[in-house]
């Protein structure tokens, strides 16, 4: 019995490594608005990873019939919701981004996602105001930071 | 005994798919067991002596949160950005195999996806 259990984890452990790693990532996420005094990072997770495509040797006469292109992208997904600090009155403070779950390789869906061609190399000017850290208790689905 | 013995079988086993696990190639482990984007033959369209190459594999992607300024500069804003690469042939030749015009990939890149979206 032990040793099935033993030879089970151990199989499973190696099998995990054969397949596509396109898996939930940390990342931290920088936002600021015009309106408001500071920049925030917020960890948050993405979606990150290799999947397998194929090209097709004909696609002057089947177009993209054989292809095989998939991205890593979301699976299940959970929205969560900050307070920006030091937003004024009129301003609209709450931030809501989306937190990965899970991921998988699959297409792109034009309905809800910004399909970009490429995979950029950097990203960017992350703030050009100070910075705050917000900390989203773990397992709190809304986090509102104290003023 | 038999306890014994078990205990020594389990070690054992335990030993051999460690060293098993410790063997695999030392690279990028984010890529461990998904093959590298390269020229693969095509054996539907391969003939003895005329081999035809296919570009396949794995190439990086990812999806993460729209950025607020990105946001803006939408039509129609969207909360998830999804950016990839896809493997395809960066040079070819036209061969004509049983008739059927094919291009023959000859080397391999990840590059621009053209049909991942749905």
């Amino acid at each position: 019995m032990e040793l099935s259990v033993a030879m089970c984890g151990l199989l499973c452990l190696l099998f995990s490594q054969a397949v596509p790693m396109c898996v939930p990532t940390d990342y931290t996420l920088y936002e600021e608005r015009r309106e408001c005094d500071f920049c925030v990072a917020i960890n948050t997770t993405i979606c990150m990873g290799f999947c397998y495509s194929r090209d097709s040797n004909m696609k002057e006469l089947a177009g993209p019939r054989f292809l095989i292109q998939r991205g890593c992208t979301y699976d299940q997904v959970e929205y969560r919701t900050v307070i920006l600090p030091g937003c004024p009155l009129h301003a609209n403070p709450l931030f809501t981004y989306p937190v990965a779950l899970s991921c998988h390789c699959g297409t792109c869906n034009t309905d809800s996602d910004e399909c970009a061609h490429k995979a950029s190399s950097g990203d960017g000017a992350r703030c050009s105001k100070p910075l705050r850290q917000i900390y989203p208790y773990p397992g709190l689905n809304n986090y509102i930071p104290p003023n | 005994m038999m306890y014994l013995l078990k205990s020594i079988g389990v070690s054992l086993i335990l030993s051999i798919l460690l060293y098993m696990a410790d063997s695999y190639p030392n690279s990028d482990m984010t890529n461990v067991g998904c093959e590298e984007c390269k020229l693969k033959e095509n054996k539907v369209f391969s003939n003895p002596g005329a081999p035809v190459y296919q570009c396949t594999g794995c190439c990086f992607s990812r999806a993460y949160p729209t950025p607020l300024q990105s946001k803006k500069t939408m039509l129609v804003p969207k909360n998830i950005t999804s950016e990839a690469t896809c493997c395809v042939a960066k040079e070819g030749k036209r061969v004509v195999v049983d008739n059927i015009k094919l291009t023959n990939h000859t080397e391999c890149w990840c590059n621009t996806c053209y049909h991942h979206k749905s």
